[in-house]
């Protein structure tokens, strides 16, 4: 009698560079279980993945609702996944934002709860996000409580380049480089018992300034202490892991590649990986910062800037191919996504999939770059939340309907049970229905 | 909006609500305060009573601002953190809310900027506050420079010239080399600056970079680097030269005595301030922990020299941590005062000499203190002023991501076009850096007749002629050029300025505006009022128009109106220069009408002119523009209406002695608020 104790050796990462001996079993690496948690419950992965500068919506808007849906070409790709996949329409970005520039206003708020009218320095509603408040109840047993990643290094702004917020204007910052990204999930934390002994120095020395200061000074001191907190966890999760579980051993490039799609595709890789290891269960991964990014060629072959060609005029020829190109972009993100799907799909967990278990929600902040608007944004909810999802429709929302009814529904799935988030109304509906 | 000012990564907020009080301030500041109750009483009172009354009154007020209570003008000098906030969310539109009537553009401006010129009168009781600068997280051109000069390492300078030796021999060679050899992510900012204390933050995922960086450094400057580095693709090659502290041991010596020498020495340094018994003995713990372990003298002191890279006392500049009386004001000792100049000027730690001399109590004593001012200024490192103030200041550290259509300017095709890019910021580093080291006037940021330009840019301007020959500029060396045309010299003929506030296709002469305000006359504007529509969606029949009507179709918009007005001259006064800084007198769709009208009346006529007008218009605020700024950098904090006095008495020195840039530093090291502080605040531990 045989029975699937856990994924096959090979199952996972057929990305781009990455080779995988997965000497490991789901059951071994379990983070410890929590109270309440079963054995047999998976936990929830949440994930969510921004793409920069809305998308040509013409292309992107399927034809049909519910079960009947069929693909326009940005959304093509996701029949191979079609039945674990929820396209969203109708739902609106924040309101009562100010402002000219939807680019930042897009991004930067895209998973905030700020109530409205309440803003940071620079002016955006920014405070703590989705995904970090999924992080306090999904992150307490894993070894990173969240994982923030994005194909674009250091961006000038942090409106244009961040999603997730500790937080009022107060970032999480984020990983571009594979090889970093992964050992934050995996490494060793170098030096792991002298290394304590160099926190404890520090934080001796922290605790006497503390002593002395009040006011701002002390607030700074206060997010020291919690900044070297999170790195003594990731010390002791690696000392008592350490023992039954080896990391993954997976060939990165030394560097970061040069092809936009297979950096991407590393990224996603770590993320699926992070999530079957259960080093975490909640990531946040902007394929691009805002306002996009050029150099096309060895993708698309074309050289234009995201930005310049999202700034068309429709009733020109020029627009019109400025418009197809927006499209190759579209598709593009959606073929890498398609593949982070499929990835997830691949990892064999309890009775189903890893997929099965995520909650994925992918989107831009912007529904078109040319007119910098933010109603009815583009977004696909891929995966069964546990159950807890029905996927496989096209759900047309009525016309208003606030994003933050969708991020309400997402924390309850979490485990996070608040009234209003933003400008939410109440909780998504349709989600699971049939 | 017609555009987006922010198309190229401009900051979008600028520091807005800092600089505004200055826009009216000489006018009303002069004003007697007897005359004032009428202006209160008779508009101002009767204003806010209509629209915020309502909700602002009487012990229920909302946010606890009860407007019943300012009776007088003195009720409301005497509590202007309340006014500054009203005036805040008044600049930010912000109230009134959307369901209460709404106010009027011309209203709202009437009371930001009697609250303004409030806020900027000095305190009835005499009292002065230097305020008080939250800790400062060293950013990371900060840390790099100070890992270097604390391991005393050479800091990689970009533009090969040393001008303590004298004018420098040209031509001057500029390396592409990345000056900063260790990679930390982007810092937080904002006020326009990298190094604002209470925006910089420490997320967890910094403070494992900064862990794993220490190790680093350590593996690397003790000869120890391993063999996969995460920092393997940037150029570390300086710190494998091997640190002071990592000596082998000599014959004889005794390794504990040693340890405690060259640790004290470290930690005296890395925390630019004294280290007491208390404070060093669990670094000397460490080293013992490791050494009993096996004798390794090397390996026992890399631990302790990690710790000391991660403590609080390096990663912030700390201010204020001794047994001080809470609550008082107190003059900023001599160690704090070394940090603040250093890091001022250099962008980096005191050098031996500021520690030695904050050590003996001197520093503070105005004539050793200006001997180091003047010194620091011609040293190399204060090229750290232009690299990182004067960038910040004109805006243009996104120039090089800067992105032109390749179809328009086919130099943009390849990576020609790229380099071009960091040639048009070394020009503007080179700029300041004339100024600065020549102690010029600093009206010459308008004026100046010189540029520092290689072959690729003088070809790019069309001044490219014989006599660059036998300079032997080329791509790698800039040689100094004196400009017979007055289109170009000085911050606003910049090519990366041009740039930046460009789209990649056209100009913006909003964003150029905007730039202008902020850069340059320090009046910047608030952001747009919820719920204006961009100008394109809401007249799509307006496309055939040119960028120039549809402006104008966009100002006849009242809520526009007021805003545009003020920006929009400013930037077509800059239209001869097409989206990369280039000379145009046509911009495809026919010649470019030079004529521009400001909200007063008077008319622009290009960019000539517009130097013109500012420097028989509007110096006083280009002066008190430029003061700001740096005061803001120098400070590492916000400017707040107590700054007033200070920032008056500034300009007025310069205005006394020919606009030297010493003179602006010399000032700025002088004032209250950077030669002053409060101390702590009482602890509340709720």
């Amino acid at each position: 009698m045989t029975r699937k104790t856990g994924p096959s050796r090979r199952t996972l990462l057929k990305g781009v560079g990455v080779s995988i001996g997965l000497p490991l079993l789901e059951s071994m690496n379990r983070a410890p279980l929590l109270a309440g948690e079963t054995a047999a419950a998976a936990p929830l992965r949440l994930l969510v993945v921004y793409v920069p500068g809305g998308v040509n919506k013409d292309e992107w808007t399927p034809i049909g609702e519910g079960r009947d849906w069929k693909p326009r070409k940005v959304l093509e790709p996701l029949e191979k996944v079609r039945e674990d996949v929820l396209i969203l329409s109708g739902l609106d970005s924040r309101k009562g934002e100010t402002g000219d520039n939807g680019h930042p206003l897009g991004c930067a708020p895209f998973l905030s709860t700020a109530p409205i009218n309440e803003r940071d320095r620079g002016g955006f509603c920014t405070d703590v996000s989705v995904d970090q408040l999924a992080a306090k109840v999904l992150g307490k047993g894993t070894r990173l409580p969240s994982l923030e990643l994005g194909c674009d290094p250091d961006s000038s702004d942090l409106h244009y380049s961040n999603i997730s917020w500790r937080a009022p204007g107060a970032p999480t910052g984020k990983e571009y480089s594979p090889r970093r990204a992964f050992a934050r999930l995996f490494g060793d934390v170098q030096g792991d018992r002298r290394q304590q002994s160099v926190l404890d120095v520090v934080l001796s020395e922290a605790r006497r300034l503390q002593n002395r200061v009040g006011g701002r000074d002390r607030q700074k001191l206060d997010e020291y202490f919690e900044s070297v907190r999170a790195v003594e966890r990731r010390i002791q999760f690696s000392e008592s892991e350490s023992s039954k579980h080896r990391p993954p051993q997976i060939d990165l490039p030394p560097s970061v590649p040069e092809r936009y799609s297979e950096h991407i595709q590393l990224l996603n890789d770590i993320t699926s990986l992070g999530f079957q290891q259960d080093a975490t269960r909640v990531c946040t991964f902007m394929y691009g910062d805002e306002p996009g990014r050029g150099g096309w060629e060895s993708e698309l072959g074309f050289k234009d800037h995201h930005h310049a060609l999202a700034h068309l005029n429709p009733h020109t020829e020029e627009g019109r191919e400025k418009l197809l190109k927006i499209t190759k972009i579209d598709r593009f993100f959606m073929d890498q996504f398609t593949q982070l799907v499929l990835n997830l799909k691949k990892v064999p967990e309890g009775e189903g999939s890893l997929l099965d278990n995520c909650l994925v929600l992918y989107g831009s902040g912007l529904e078109w770059g040319r007119k910098h608007n933010r109603e009815n944004l583009p977004l696909v909810l891929a995966g069964r939340g546990c159950g807890t999802i029905n996927p496989g429709r096209h759900i047309v929302y009525p016309e208003g309907t606030p994003v933050a009814n969708l991020h309400l529904s997402m924390l309850d799935r979490a485990g996070l049970h608040l009234d209003r988030v933003a400008d939410s109304t109440e909780r998504l509906p349709k989600l699971n229905a049939t | 909006m017609l555009d987006s000012p922010t198309s190229r990564g401009l900051r979008s907020q600028r520091p807005l609500a800092v600089f505004c009080w200055l826009f009216l301030l000489g006018g009303i500041t002069a004003l007697a305060n007897d005359e004032q109750p009428d202006i209160y009483r008779g508009e101002i009172r009767p204003l806010l009573t209509r629209h915020c009354g309502h909700c602002h009154s009487g012990a229920e007020a909302e946010a606890e601002v009860d407007l019943k209570g300012f009776t007088d003008v003195r009720s409301v000098i005497e509590d202007r953190a309340t006014w500054k906030r009203i005036r805040d969310m008044l600049q930010a539109h912000a109230m009134p809310p959307e369901d209460e009537p709404p106010l009027a553009s011309e209203d709202r401006e009437k009371l930001t900027k009697w609250i303004s010129a409030m806020l900027a009168q000095p305190d009835p009781s005499g009292r002065r506050d230097p305020g008080k600068i939250v800790f400062r997280r060293l950013n990371r051109v900060e840390y790099n420079n100070t890992v270097l000069e604390l391991m005393r390492l050479p800091r990689l300078f970009v533009r090969n010239y040393d001008p303590s030796e004298g004018a420098p021999r040209e031509p001057i060679r500029v390396s592409r080399k990345n000056p900063l050899p260790i990679y930390l992510p982007v810092d937080d900012s904002d006020y326009g600056f990298d190094n604002i204390g209470e925006v910089l933050t420490l997320p967890p995922f910094l403070m494992e970079q900064y862990l794993s960086t220490a190790h680093h450094i350590v593996a690397l400057t003790s000869g120890s680097a391993p063999e996969n580095t995460n920092n393997s693709s940037r150029s570390t090659d300086v710190l494998t030269r091997g640190s002071w502290l990592f000596k082998p041991l000599s014959s004889g010596a005794d390794p504990y005595e040693e340890a405690e020498q060259r640790l004290g020495e470290f930690l005296y340094r890395a925390f630019r301030h004294p280290v007491d018994a208390e404070q060093f003995q669990p670094y000397l713990d460490l080293f013992r922990q490791v050494y009993e372990e096996d004798e390794d003298f090397v390996e026992a002191m890399k631990l302790p020299v990690q710790a000391g890279l991660v403590s609080p006392h390096f990663l912030f500049r700390v201010e204020g941590d001794s047994n001080e009386p809470p609550g008082q004001i107190v003059r900023v000792p001599d160690y704090e005062l070394a940090s603040r100049l250093s890091y001022f000027l250099w962008s980096t730690m005191p050098d031996d000499q500021l520690l030695r001399l904050a050590g003996v109590g001197r520093l503070h004593d105005a004539d050793v203190l200006e001997e180091q001012v003047r010194r620091m200024l011609k040293d190399k490192r204060a090229m750290g002023l232009s690299d990182n103030f004067a960038s910040q200041w004109l805006q243009i550290e996104a120039v090089s991501a800067a992105m032109p259509d390749p179809e328009m300017f086919p130099l943009f095709d390849e990576q020609r076009g790229h380099m071009l890019l960091n040639y048009m910021e070394d020009e503007a580093r080179f700029l300041f850096e004339t100024v600065m080291f020549e102690d010029r006037s600093i009206l010459d940021f308008i004026t100046a007749d010189y540029a520092y330009l290689n072959e690729r840019l003088a070809k790019h301007y069309g001044v490219y002629d014989e006599k660059f020959h036998p300079k032997k500029a080329s791509d790698r060396h800039f040689v100094r050029y004196q400009l017979d045309d007055p289109r170009r010299g000085g911050v606003l003929a910049l090519a990366s300025v041009h740039t930046v506030t460009s789209q990649s296709s056209r100009t913006s002469p909003v964003a150029r505006g905007k730039w202008v305000l902020e850069a340059v006359l320090g009046a910047p504007t608030p952001p747009p009022p919820p719920g204006v529509p961009e100008l394109d969606e809401a007249a799509p029949e307006s496309e055939d128009l040119s960028l120039r009507e549809k402006l104008a179709l966009h100002r006849e918009n009242s809520a526009c109106a007021s805003c545009h007005n003020r920006m929009d001259p400013f930037g077509l006064a800059l239209e001869n220069y097409d989206p990369i800084g280039q000379w145009r007198e046509n911009d495809g769709a026919g010649p470019i009408d030079i004529a521009t009208r400001l909200p007063s009346g008077e008319e622009l006529r290009g960019p000539v002119d517009l130097k013109r007008y500012i420097l028989e218009k509007r110096k006083a605020d280009f002066v008190r523009c430029l003061t700001e700024q740096m005061l803001t950098y120098a400070l590492g904090r916000p400017l707040e209406y107590y700054d007033a006095p200070a920032v008056e008495h500034i300009t007025s020195e310069l205005e006394k002695n020919d606009y030297r840039f010493s003179t602006l530093v010399w000032e700025i090291v002088k004032s209250y608020p950077f030669q002053y502080r409060r101390t702590q605040e009482p602890q509340n531990d709720s």
